[in-house]
């Protein structure tokens, strides 16, 4: 009677939290459906713990770029709180209220206590770094340089730490959480079974909440499948005119438990903005029709029939995710290839512009290499064309790090080698991902130039 | 319903293309500035009005010309063609992608250079790109034009273009899909080489220097009566000029059907490539031309099926016969080292 009881409020509430949208594109709230589950709570869903990671990766990214230039302690004290701490009342530096889009939450208890990210980085060696850093290692490595740096940026070695650190945790926590642990091991029939709770005492499942978990990695609005594209985009830019779009329940104030935008969905919006894709929309589709399948086992342990439609949502899941992340790459090594050309032409100001796209390529090329598959001879050649470092306008490129954690430098041939470099990138891109949004794309000037002449299908004589 | 579709919204608006479109010979545009050129030339030779008309009705407009049998014949193949190559036979290499390729090819050859001219002003590769694309183009053209007639095999085809009797600016439509195929090859080929190059050493997209969106002096070419090399007006630029670029009635001797006028004027815009190979030829009197094959066989009479079919019985002769005489000498070879 009880269960009748809350799957009926359940749906109540689903039906008022979305008055504007069809019943089921949003992803939750979801009945309880936990056998012997005596607890209040009437909803199942449960990702709080991913936003406050999402929370706790912004705010490290904006306070990598605080430093003054001169070695700071105390930066660095508040970076490692922020990436490996655990204390309580950290007060969330970003996203914050902005003109009239307001956030509701001001500080990262207010969505979930006790998180941090080092715990959930990916820890395999990362072999597009040198020294076989694993992935914790290396992003405190770069907190390190970053506390250390002007505004986090290194001119002289060509670092640009905020974007190193942000774009590599989309791809070390986010990406590789969802994929390779929730979405994979966690949806086989032994791990987190449907039929017991997550843990003890908590109103889901195991797979209810592993699918959940993947979910809110992936950082999109509970109610996003009704938004375009553009409108994603905004939100995550915190514009006015999205207030309205983000704030569903219209109570005025932006909740990032539910209502926020964070990277990953942030970067599929950046591609489907161009109309060519449709990633946020599938992935987000996907994440919701698994959880119909979880949802309708009613608390009994899934069916092989019901896990098998469930990994082949997880690898649609994936498969987008991965070629988001590609279009990244894709875009910024677009960027460093325009940026090069004005440093080559004698334009010394594209200097700041390529040290920060450079650091989102390198940031996002690793990103895909943490995901479940091993992406063998495209991650190698990957690393070997993007280098460790950038090649800077005096030819130097830093190519090794010692083991004192000082950068080793050599000298590159030239500056239209690397340009070359960033081209092939791109090929690399669409050769093994089938990228096509293709932000950026450098080979797309010769294609308007052949449209500009014609004549591609006339019989004609001379 | 489907087919009804395809007819409104892909064939006619392709077929209308051809006579809008300012980067094709037949534009409006370029026809009427052949009929005003051919009334110039008509008012100048007979100082009247009338013979201004006249030249205009008589070599261009003239009922006898375009409703002839060997016109009839252009209109067709044009349409068939059309129709053809619409259907965008998957064969075909996309010049995009074969471009990219050659692209991507300079940098594995040279990756040291890319972008190296990227700081040459821009007016400067603009007026460069112009020039050599044109002259690539130009080359390209002459080089296939002459290949067509050079080898036996290609001659098959483009004898449908010289089988015409009557010619009109319709007649660059007579055309074999073979030879349209080795046409769209070129074009590939051609563009693809410059437009890589380009890119590829100066970094990011030209720009030509245009006319309404074409190489200004294509456009030169095509409003100065390129339509004229196939019709009945025999204008000429002087000999002067005519060593230089080749006129009208240059073109029109390449299409006489007297057998002294075989194998010249191959080029298209510039005479220096024919005066290279010494196809360049100048020998034209007062005597009126008349073309087609001449004392070559002609089978094909204007029907579509046998323009169509017959250069593909005649290739198919040509090989057995070659086959033949490959295997006569090779019996001869053996015979010889036995004796």
């Amino acid at each position: 009677m009880t269960k009748l009881l809350n799957i009926t409020i359940a749906s109540v509430a689903t039906l008022g939290a979305c008055t504007t949208l069809a019943i089921g594109d949003v992803y939750g709230p979801y009945p309880i459906t936990l056998k012997n589950y005596s607890g209040s709570k009437t909803n199942s869903v449960a990702y709080t713990g991913q936003i406050a990671r999402h929370v706790l990766h912004d705010s490290l990214k904006k306070l990598a770029a605080k430093g003054n230039g001169n070695p700071n302690e105390a930066l660095k004290k508040q970076m490692l709180e922020f990436y490996s701490g655990k204390t309580p009342g950290r007060k969330i530096v970003a996203p914050v209220s902005k003109g009239t889009f307001q956030i509701k939450q001001e500080i990262v208890d207010e969505i979930s206590k006790k998180k941090n990210l080092s715990g959930k980085t990916y820890k395999g060696a990362i072999t597009g770094m040198p020294n076989n850093m694993s992935g914790p290692e290396l992003i405190k490595f770069w907190i390190d340089k970053a506390s250390s740096a002007n505004r986090g940026v290194d001119k002289a070695n060509g670092y640009h730490y905020p974007q190193l650190i942000s774009k590599f945790i989309m791809g070390a926590v986010s990406y590789n959480q969802a994929v390779d642990n929730y979405l994979d091991e966690k949806m086989t029939a032994k791990k987190k079974p449907n039929n017991k709770p997550y843990k003890k005492g908590a109103p889901y499942t195991g797979k209810e909440h592993s699918w959940d978990e993947a979910f809110g990695y992936y950082g999109t609005p509970a109610h996003s499948l009704s938004l375009d594209p553009k409108v994603i985009y905004a939100i995550a830019k915190r514009k006015a005119s999205a207030l309205k779009h983000a704030d569903v329940n219209g109570d005025g104030k932006v909740d990032l438990k539910r209502e926020m935008v964070f990277g990953p969905a942030y970067y599929a919006a950046a591609a489907d903005k161009t109309g060519r894709t449709n990633y946020g929309r599938t992935i987000t589709k996907a994440f919701i029709d698994g959880r119909k399948i979880i949802t309708s086992a009613n608390g009994k342990k899934l069916s092989q029939e019901q896990l098998g439609k469930l990994r082949k949502l997880a690898s649609i899941i994936e498969d987008n995710w991965e070629k988001t992340l590609a279009e990244a790459v894709f875009k910024y090594a677009g960027s460093c290839f325009k940026d090069l050309k004005a440093i080559q032409q004698g334009k010394l100001s594209a200097q700041g512009k390529y040290l920060k796209h450079w650091g989102e390529l390198k940031g996002f090329s690793l990103s895909l290499q943490v995901g479940r598959k091993n992406l063998g001879a495209t991650a190698s050649k990957l690393n070997r064309l993007i280098g460790v470092g950038p090649v800077m306008a005096n030819l130097s490129q830093v190519t090794d790090i010692d083991s004192s954690g000082n950068y080793v430098k050599s000298q590159a041939s030239s500056i239209g080698e690397y340009m070359g470099h960033m081209l092939k990138v791109q090929k690399l891109m669409l050769d093994k991902f089938g990228v096509k949004a293709r932000i950026n794309d450098q080979t797309a000037d010769m294609s308007n130039m052949l449209k500009k002449l014609g004549g591609g299908s006339s019989v004609e004589n001379d | 319903m489907d087919l009804y579709i395809w007819l409104t919204q892909t064939l006619l608006p392709e077929l209308c293309e051809s006579f809008v479109d300012p980067r094709k010979r037949v534009s409006i545009i370029y026809l009427c500035t052949a009929i005003l050129l051919v009334f110039i030339w008509g008012l100048t030779s007979g100082l009247s009005l009338k013979s201004g008309l006249r030249a205009v009705t008589s070599g261009l407009l003239s009922k006898k010309i375009l409703l002839s049998r060997s016109s009839m014949g252009d209109y067709k193949l044009l349409i068939i063609n059309r129709i053809l190559f619409s259907l965008k036979a998957p064969f075909f290499l996309s010049k995009t992608a074969f471009t990219a390729f050659l692209f991507f090819y300079l940098n594995e050859v040279f990756p040291t250079q890319n972008s190296i001219l990227s700081a040459t002003p821009v007016i400067f590769v603009t007026v460069a790109y112009t020039v050599i694309l044109f002259l690539v183009d130009d080359l390209s053209r002459f080089i296939t034009h002459y290949a067509l007639h050079r080898f036996e095999v290609l001659w098959a085809f483009h004898k449908i273009h010289h089988s015409a009797e009557t010619l009109s600016p319709l007649t660059v439509f007579r055309t074999h899909p073979v030879e349209g195929i080795i046409f769209g090859l070129r074009s590939l080929l051609a563009q693809g080489i410059v437009v890589a190059c380009f890119v590829f050493f100066f970094g990011s997209q030209v720009d030509l220097v245009s006319v309404l969106g074409v190489n200004v002096l294509i456009f030169i070419f095509n409003a100065t009566g390129a339509n004229l090399r196939h019709s009945h007006v025999p204008i000429s630029y002087g000999r002067s000029l005519e060593i230089f670029f080749l006129s009208p009635v240059q073109h029109q001797l390449h299409h006489s059907k007297s057998p002294k006028h075989y194998n010249c004027n191959f080029g298209v815009v510039l005479a220096v490539w024919d005066k290279a190979l010494g196809t360049h030829s100048l020998d034209y009197s007062q005597e009126k031309l008349q073309f087609g094959l001449g004392d070559q066989k002609c089978q094909y009479n204007n029907t579509l099926f046998k323009m169509y079919v017959y250069p593909f019985c005649e290739v198919s002769g040509i090989l057995k016969r070659r086959t033949v005489e490959f295997f006569n000498k090779l019996s001869k070879g053996e015979n010889s080292a036995f004796q």
